[in-house]
């Protein structure tokens, strides 16, 4: 709770003073202020999102809304997203079995948990604040979830109807075939040393990082999340060519055993064209089809090019 | 200037502008300047537009190919100018549109583009093809001129 009051404090005052960068920021929605339709909007771009990621088979997307924070100590509402997964299992055993297979396999794919990289898309579809989004999986009657605690750190457990919490995020994995699985979005992570990130001197190093390359802008800023886009890139990405690249990432830091881990998920477009004009945004083509290692690449290095340039700041 | 060799010559003109920008796609794909998607789109629109002309030209040609000093009729000055310049700007227009996108030019979608070559077709379509059709196809063995045109 001190960490969130601390960053938003931080962040507020870093808002006063620096109103040139703040003016291209959108406001982030409050949880509260969402009216129905907004979240149903959003209910349908996360199905959208699960569908294309060829998760439709697996997860279903049973509601999306608003409700009081799994912390109790965070005290705000939050954006809940819920899923139930899609079992033809004959016995409770073996449906556990199975989502502990695709979660095993989930994570050695894509570095997180499924309700972490929920979590995170949930944050970045919805536009809502980090600390006021929680991504549940209901398997049976055992829920898995992730939300940002008070802590300012994402929480990942899950309980069943009797008993809550348990530390780890992910069960045991079932002796069962790997299931492939597809993301939409590249994700890297890293940890910096140090203390506070205070997420407008993350945003300037970022806009430092790219800018003789490409165009930076900040689109929503809450206390633990930057999203942002860069336009104009050329073979930034996709070293072998000359195409131009479009990126768009949310940045998120939470705090995990004393330090910050910083978290980017990470979507990228192409498009072909000579001379300096870049295409019309409707051109670009999502590199994840063709090109998803080539982002999955340029997310950690990223993250490691962004990290010392951070420590840097905070000596 | 006489017929044959207007013929011979504008022929020559459009078929060599039908492989040349063709080709011209081809070779600004290869330099990433289209993507392998819109390359075959672009080939698939552009290939047909000429098709229709070259095909009656290269048949003229054929049917033409032990053709021994014919000259046909001596054309007007206008005719010639408008032979020429119709199919050139059809050419320039298609060809402009090719670089244009190739750069993002004006073009920054590739609907634009095709928009761009459906109008192209819309404007010079009609004066092409008569312009084309009156002068290479074959006439038909009761209509065939008394100087016996391209044999």
């Amino acid at each position: 709770m001190k960490t969130t009051i601390l960053l938003a404090a931080q962040l507020a005052s870093l808002l006063v003073a620096a109103n040139g960068v703040c003016a291209e920021i959108e406001t982030v929605r409050q949880v509260d202020a969402m009216s129905l339709e907004e979240i149903g909007t959003c209910s349908l771009a996360l199905t959208g999102w699960i569908e294309r990621a060829g998760l439709g088979d697996k997860l279903q997307v049973l509601q999306v809304r608003r409700a009081r924070h799994p912390d109790p100590a965070v005290g705000a509402s939050t954006l809940r997203l819920e899923l139930r997964w899609m079992t033809e299992a004959e016995t409770w055993e073996a449906a556990q079995g199975e989502y502990g297979a695709f979660s095993d396999s989930f994570v050695k794919s894509n570095g997180d948990a499924p309700t972490e990289r929920l979590f995170y898309k949930l944050v970045q579809t919805c536009k809502v604040p980090t600390a006021q989004a929680s991504a549940h999986v209901h398997v049976l009657d055992i829920e898995y979830y992730s939300y940002l605690n008070a802590s300012g750190s994402l929480f990942s457990g899950s309980s069943n109807r009797r008993m809550t919490v348990a530390k780890a995020a992910v069960p045991a994995p079932a002796p069962s075939a790997n299931v492939p699985v597809p993301a939409l979005t590249r994700c890297a992570k890293t940890r910096v040393n140090g203390g506070n990130v205070p997420l407008l001197r993350v945003q300037e190093v970022i806009k430092r990082y790219f800018e003789p390359r490409g165009t930076f802008s900040a689109l929503e800023m809450d206390g633990f999340s930057l999203h942002f886009k860069v336009r104009g890139l050329r073979g930034e990405v996709l070293h072998d060519h000359r195409y131009w690249e479009n990126l768009e990432a949310v940045l998120f830091i939470t705090s995990d055993n004393g330090q910050k881990l910083l978290q980017l998920n990470l979507d990228g477009g192409f498009a072909a064209g000579g001379g300096n004009t870049p295409p019309a945004a409707t051109e670009f083509v999502n590199m994840e089809q063709a090109h998803s290692k080539e982002l999955q690449d340029y997310a950690s290095k990223f993250l490691l090019d962004l990290t010392p340039k951070l420590e840097e700041g905070m000596k | 200037m006489n017929e044959v060799s207007f013929k011979n010559r504008l022929g020559i003109f459009l078929v060599l502008a039908h492989f040349g920008i063709l080709t011209l796609v081809v070779v600004l794909w290869l330099n990433e300047y289209y993507l392998k998607e819109q390359m075959t789109t672009a080939i698939s629109i552009i290939a047909p537009f000429f098709a229709t002309y070259t095909t009656a030209i290269i048949k003229y040609m054929i049917s033409g190919k032990n053709q021994r000093g014919g000259r046909g009729r001596v054309l007007s000055e206008g005719f010639v100018f408008i032979g020429f310049l119709v199919p050139l700007l059809f050419v320039s227009f298609v060809a402009s549109a090719v670089i244009l996108k190739a750069y993002n030019i004006g073009l920054k979608d590739f609907e634009d583009f095709k928009i761009m070559l459906g109008t192209a077709e819309t404007i010079f379509g009609v004066y092409v093809g008569q312009l084309i059709f009156s002068l290479f196809e074959q006439p038909k063995a009761a209509e065939k001129p008394e100087d016996g045109g391209a044999r």
